[in-house]
């Protein structure tokens, strides 16, 4: 029963509330909120200086021209709605040798059997093998592993449609025997509502810059699970996917660094990917991703502050942890303190005596904070967040129109807020301990 | 060769002192301005205070006293915004210091509402009609903010009637004093014509006590 009341929405929910408040009263009560605003500002800003300093450095990739044989995996579940166009996507990859192509159905409960059926008549050479019980995303790429025979094994999700190109593109990053893994430019596929538009954006950011600057840092903490390929031998070495793992394409990038692999990128090889197209499969997305890193930070923990590890253990890791903790606290205390006063009007105009209603919408009350000097301190991160989008635009070879601009605006706030909130509930949950699990309905319908 | 942290770490650092400076040099003018205007009311109530010994000695108050009222009107006005401002300023500052300002500020306060007392002794009357508002300065009071915006709507309709706001706890001498006279036990708590108001009152409640003259 106790099983059952921690493995609840609710109780997880009122918990991670709960604790919430809790803490960061008991922190905003103790430590000024200026200090706890610049000092998370300032490493804000010295960790964008870093990652933009290597951004600049990046120089000219060497290319090996050779084209090892490669096997495609396509782990799916449920995936009726997109295996036609991902299959169809990766049948027509420009490579100039064959392709084998393994789909690993995992147990689906839709159409995906009837389709792959259909699959293997329009593209002989498709190889399918099943489970006969839902058994998660590692153990299809496991089971897939001991039919591949290519020297470079590509997996990509059953949602994910690779440019023709990019599998040519990524393979020629393999041009010495240390590089494990090479990773692309994951983009969001046609975004249609503002979820989406926001996450494209986002998308843009993460896999663009901040990809292209960790990867000079040889500092990569995700392999994207869209797509990423990767040296057969290397994956031999480490013994495939952690099957117990609910962010495998994580694990298996700590895996690589810790084994002495590189990992690298190029943004000229792109993959579009169908992302949640509601706040809650956001959520749920989020908070798998957030609790996989926790995991995977307790399991890697020997990497951190570790200079055995180079850049990615003395500064990379260490500092991607740090970031989302003092995110959580910003977000928190600015919450606190308009939520709080925003609160108490409410509760004042509805509840304390003949009280005019028009006190929630004064907004004269906020007109001191709005024009609170310590905004100042935030002109710059402003201004390097700004760039750093921008950047993210051109790396990614679009650009800005006026459409861009609410759901920018959006993700430069609010969205913050968001992921932090995620966040602190990833941290809540791994310490209360509920079970984790692939979200299985956190994808978009397409 | 420089590492790319220790680079990062100085042009980290220019951007924050750059940063600190900029926001010291807005915090120090906004507080400068608040002691100006303060100065500046302080100077026009001795102006005042002056006149008012003056017809007191010379026995003139049919000849000063409407002058003497229209400049105490004026100066409880600038008063009020001045608290508007120093409040602000107080809230949004976040390098400069306003707590002396803000003594000498509620020592203006006081020292304007005794004048007026005075001025009503020796005019008959003021032709203003004072409330006092008691309220907390070190917390939070969302009574208190509600009882300030109804003051704020009383003030704006009724042209006879002024507030005059006491923090209660700032330990000030005079406040204290004030205090007692009315057995302010609470916040928030009104006074007007004498008598002591506890809690939050409505609109109507202060209406029905204060003879108002509609702007």
């Amino acid at each position: 029963m106790l099983e059952g009341l921690r493995n609840s929405f609710w109780f997880s929910a009122l918990l991670v509330v709960g604790l919430f408040a809790a803490f960061f009263y008991a922190l905003f009560a103790v430590v000024p909120y200026l200090a706890i605003f610049l000092a998370a500002n300032f490493l804000f800003v010295y960790v964008a200086v870093v990652y933009l300093l290597k951004f600049w450095e990046k120089g000219e990739q060497k290319l090996s021209n050779k084209f090892p044989s490669a096997s495609v995996i396509i782990p799916c579940y449920n995936s009726a709605k997109t295996i036609d166009r991902c299959v169809e996507s990766v049948f027509a990859l420009e490579y100039p040798r064959k392709l084998q192509v393994i789909v690993v159905d995992d147990a689906s409960t839709d159409a995906t059997k009837q389709k792959l059926l259909q699959l293997k008549k329009r593209f002989p050479s498709l190889e399918i093998m099943r489970h006969p019980r839902n058994q998660g995303k590692a153990r299809s790429l496991n089971l897939a592993l001991t039919k591949a025979k290519g020297e470079i094994v590509a997996c990509i999700d059953s949602d994910t449609y690779p440019a023709r190109d990019a599998l040519k593109r990524m393979v020629r990053l393999f041009n010495n025997e240390s590089v494990g893994a090479v990773t692309a430019l994951v983009c969001v596929e046609e975004p249609r509502n503002f979820v989406q538009k926001i996450q494209e954006i986002e998308y843009y950011v993460a896999f663009g810059f901040w990809h292209t600057a960790l990867a000079e840092l040889d500092g990569l903490i995700v392999t994207p699970g869209p797509m990423s390929i990767y040296s057969a031998a290397a994956l031999e070495k480490i013994g495939g996917f952690d099957e117990d793992n609910i962010t495998e394409d994580m694990e298996i990038a700590l895996h690589l660094q810790s084994a002495g692999y590189k990992i690298r990128l190029t943004t000229d090889a792109v993959v579009r990917t169908d992302v949640p197209d509601s706040w809650a499969k956001l959520f749920k997305q989020r908070l798998r991703w957030l609790r996989g890193k926790i995991f995977n930070g307790r399991k890697y923990r020997h990497m951190l502050f570790n200079s055995k590890y180079g850049d990615f253990g003395r500064f990379v890791y260490p500092v991607s942890f740090a970031v989302e903790l003092l995110g959580v606290v910003v977000v928190s205390r600015i919450l606190f303190l308009h939520g709080g006063n925003f609160i108490n009007d409410l509760l004042g105009a509805v509840g304390v005596a003949q009280v005019d209603a028009s006190l929630v919408t004064n907004l004269g009350i906020y007109s001191g904070a709005i024009v609170n000097s310590s905004v100042f301190f935030f002109l710059f991160t402003i201004m390097v967040w700004l760039y750093i989008v921008w950047l993210s635009f051109g790396i990614a070879k679009q650009k800005i129109n006026v459409w861009h601009v609410p759901p920018m605006v959006v993700f430069m706030t609010l969205y913050s807020m968001f992921i932090s909130f995620v966040y602190f509930s990833g941290m809540v949950h791994e310490i209360v301990g509920t079970e984790r699990r692939w979200e299985n309905k956190e994808k978009v319908k397409a | 060769m420089v590492s790319v942290y220790v680079k990062a770490l100085v042009i980290t650092l220019v951007l924050f002192a750059g940063n600190y400076f900029f926001v010291k040099y807005l915090d120090d003018s906004r507080a400068q301005d608040l002691q100006t205007r303060v100065s500046d009311l302080e100077e026009e109530m001795q102006s005042a205070r002056t006149l008012l010994l003056y017809t007191q000695t010379y026995n003139r108050s049919t000849e000063i006293c409407p002058a003497l009222e229209e400049t105490t009107r004026a100066q409880i006005n600038k008063l009020y915004d001045l608290f508007s401002q120093l409040q602000q300023t107080e809230s949004s500052a976040v390098l400069a210091d306003t707590a002396r300002t803000k003594r000498r500020f509620i020592l203006a306060n006081s020292e304007l509402w005794l004048y007026l007392r005075q001025l009503e002794s020796v005019c008959g009357s003021s032709g203003i009609t004072p409330i006092l508002y008691f309220y907390p300065d070190q917390r939070d009071c969302v009574e208190c903010r509600a009882q300030a915006q109804i003051l704020n709507s009383v003030r704006d309709a009724c042209s006879n009637v002024r507030v005059f706001a006491f923090p209660t706890d700032l330990d000030l001498g005079v406040v204290n004093a004030i205090k007692s006279r009315y057995s302010i036990t609470t916040t928030p708590s009104i006074v007007i014509n004498e008598k002591t108001l506890a809690g939050i009152t409505s609109r109507d409640a202060i209406l029905s006590e204060v003879a108002c003259i509609k702007n």
